[in-house]
């Protein structure tokens, strides 16, 4: 248990262990002969919401596809180094075994062609999850709190809801596998105030019950949702710590001016 | 000069004295224009109707000159493009006026009649003429500078729509008139039937011709050839899509990019020519022979083997068809969203059941179109059908001899196959095409309807 805890995390017993604990070590990805991540150390506590941030381009959104191996898809992406999910290393096991327990939201929306309850059944369908498909429709709604306003019209085609409700949607339907851990690339990026905040709502939600990172531009949205903050920095790691002191004390210059928005 | 024109825009008004009288010329110049494209067009189509073109060309330099007039008067300035089109719409009504009525000679090969030359005139001397009538009608603003550059391009797909319509109209009219239940029910036969007789304990053969008028077999023959068409080309097509875009490596999909466009372009003659070198492969009266060839009973019950099987000829439509689908294929793959294929994986669906559940349900409209293109394709394949469909008279299986609609109308006319051709079925040459018609645009109007199924089903649209 110790090797999955850093300094700044607050050390926890064996009888506290929820699975879903992501331990990075020295990483490094390429496309091609440009190296985007250039070795980064990070722990992601479990069953806490951590968020990247960062400027554009500084390998947040490669980060977190490498934590499910989305990467791969993209050709001329190396990737090496360690990543422990529960202390086995992911870059060894079989992707889509590795996808049942990382889920992924995606900056846009992308609901499946086809109506609300089989998006959400997709996945339990795809990898064979023995359940009942009426309550886990409805649970995986609730959690992502969408129940009430699509409960009358689930085999409505999910292109008809609104954008922040595919966005929802598409949190359910990631909740529908039951993973430990889900990754969030920018999910807010293209929503209006009111779906953001019941976003946000859900995220805090399921907070304790699955480990969240996600990856954001907003600070406010940042300091509202996070427990931790890992602050990247042209392929590198600049901070890591509790989002208080980040936010009230950063060790680094740099951290300071990103977050007052001076460094772009 | 045009940017004179724009810089004074005037005001529209129907009752105000010059402009008033402006608009009426543009409206006369406007109506004659039209009328010179009409009979500018039929000149051509007809081939006859010159008579009309030096009078059209009158009218027309006389409206011209009525509208400068009046340009003149509020302008202060003649328009110079509409002087040459006086000048133009004068020159060719005495050119034509003392063109023989027949051209000969000039390095064409070929008789040349008077109206071709007159339509041509009149459509070169009325199109932008009926642009500038235009211009003036609506005010000599820049929106109208814009509109007035319809006719233009409206003609051109008007021309095109009138030439489609001319040719559905002469199939329909001359193909009706021939329309009859029996031609439907009663397959095409023309052969020599042998009966014995006995005389006195003797037995006496003779012969008897049998011959029966009808399309029935022609009918069958075109759609076993679209369903085994269909059913070979889809599944390798739609495989060959999906190795392109989703297995292959860039070098091998650009190969397989190569090929497909490479096998669309090969003309219809050259496959012809390897089909038959392909026929004449097996040596005669073995299994292979009776198998490529396509064989039947005829009404004396012996075996009569043909120039080439349905399945044969299917193999050889599937080659143009296979490219179709497969390029259907890949574009209906790559017009998917790339979140939502990586939403597939990312709940950890297999690449397999993403390519199954997500991709191909969204590339279904695209493939039932690239379908129905190639059936279409199969039912109007006639260069490869020339030197090896028939009749079709000994059966209408797979392994029976190729016939289709298209090669009924080529053998209809020119008949060498039929041996001697029966006359009757002459008359039948645009029935067979009405009905070859009717099949070929009820493919496309299902594949329309169906696509549109397709995409509000598989894509939620």
């Amino acid at each position: 248990m110790q090797t999955r805890v850093s300094e700044s995390v607050k050390p926890i017993t064996p009888e506290e262990f929820i699975p879903g604990g992501i331990e990075i070590k020295n990483l490094e990805v390429s496309y091609g002969k440009n190296a985007v991540i250039k070795g980064i150390d990070i722990v992601f506590p479990p069953g806490k919401v951590t968020a990247i941030i960062g400027p554009s381009g500084c390998g947040k959104t490669t980060l977190l596809r490498c934590l499910n191996r989305l990467s791969e898809l993209t050709p001329g992406c190396r990737v090496k180094g360690q990543i422990l999910l529960d202390g086995e290393n992911i870059l060894n096991m079989d992707p889509m075994l590795l996808r049942r327990k990382v889920g992924m939201v995606f900056q846009r929306a992308n609901p499946f062609p086809k109506s609300i309850k089989e998006n959400i059944l997709y996945g339990v369908k795809a990898i064979k999850l023995k359940c009942d498909h009426d309550s886990t429709v409805r649970t995986c709604l609730e959690k992502a709190a969408l129940w009430e306003e699509v409960r009358r019209r689930l085999n409505e085609s999910a292109f008809a809801l609104s954008i922040g409700q595919q966005q929802r949607l598409c949190i359910a339907r990631t909740l529908a596998i039951s993973p430990e851990v889900i990754l969030l690339d920018e999910p807010a990026a293209a929503l209006d105030p009111v779906s953001t905040g019941i976003l946000e709502e859900s995220i805090l939600a399921m907070k304790g019950e699955y480990t969240q990172i996600i990856v954001t531009h907003n600070m406010n949205e940042a300091k509202k949702i996070s427990d931790y903050i890992a602050f990247l920095y042209n392929g590198k790691l600049l901070e890591f710590g509790e989002t208080e002191k980040i936010f009230d004390s950063p060790e680094q210059e740099m951290t300071q001016q990103y977050i007052s928005g001076k460094v772009y | 000069m045009k940017a004179e024109i724009l810089t004074r825009p005037v005001e529209i008004s129907l009752v105000k004295g010059k402009y008033f009288l402006l608009r009426i010329a543009a409206i006369v110049a406007a109506i004659v224009s039209i009328l010179a494209i009409i009979g500018g067009c039929l000149a051509i189509a007809s081939n006859s109707l010159d008579v009309y073109a030096v009078p059209l060309l009158f009218t027309l330099a006389v409206g011209f000159t009525i509208l400068s007039i009046f340009v003149y008067r509020l302008q202060r300035h003649w328009q110079f493009s509409l002087t040459i089109l006086i000048a133009a719409a004068l020159i060719s009504a005495i050119v034509i006026g003392f063109l023989p009525e027949y051209l000969q000679g000039l390095k064409i090969n070929g008789i040349i009649h008077r109206s071709l030359i007159s339509g041509l005139l009149l459509l070169a001397i009325a199109i932008p003429g009926s642009c500038y009538s235009l211009f003036y009608l609506l005010g000599v603003t820049p929106r109208a500078f814009d509109v007035s550059r319809y006719p233009l391009f409206i003609f051109f797909s008007a021309a095109a729509f009138t030439a489609y319509g001319l040719i559905i109209f002469h199939i329909i009219d001359n193909g009706a008139s021939q329309l009859n239940l029996a031609l439907f029910t009663k397959p095409f036969l023309n052969q020599t039937k042998i009966v014995e007789q006995w005389y006195n304990g003797w037995p006496v053969f003779s012969s008897m011709i049998v011959k029966q008028v009808g399309i029935l077999n022609h009918i069958r023959g075109t759609l076993m050839l679209m369903g085994l068409t269909s059913l070979i080309s889809l599944p390798i097509g739609v495989s060959v899509g999906i190795v392109m875009h989703e297995y292959a490596g860039p070098r091998v999909a650009g190969l397989l990019h190569f090929s497909t466009t490479a096998l669309r372009s090969i003309s219809g003659i050259i496959l012809a020519v390897t089909a038959i070198s392909l026929l004449s492969l097996p040596d005669k009266g073995t299994f292979w022979y009776n198998l490529f060839h396509g064989y039947g009973t005829d009404v004396n019950g012996i075996l009569q083997v043909g120039r080439s099987s349905f399945l044969f000829a299917s193999l050889f439509i599937s080659l143009l068809v296979i490219p179709l689908i497969a390029k259907a294929t890949q574009e209906g793959l790559s017009s998917l969203p790339v979140e939502i294929k990586e939403g597939s994986l990312a709940v950890g669906a297999s690449k397999e059941h993403t390519l199954f559940h997500v991709q191909l349900p969204w590339s279904t409209p695209n493939i039932v179109t690239g379908l129905m293109l190639g059936c279409a394709e199969a039912a109007g394949a006639l260069t490869i059908f020339f030197l090896i469909a028939g009749t079709g008279q000994f059966g209408t299986g797979p392994l029976n001899e190729t016939t289709s609609l298209a090669y009924l109308i080529f053998d209809c006319r020119f008949g060498p196959v039929m041996g001697d051709p029966i006359q009757d079925m002459k008359t039948y040459q645009y029935t067979a095409a009405l009905v070859l018609l009717v099949i070929t645009l009820g493919l496309t109007v299902a594949a329309m309807i169906m696509k549109k199924n397709l995409a509000k089903r598989y894509k939620g649209a």
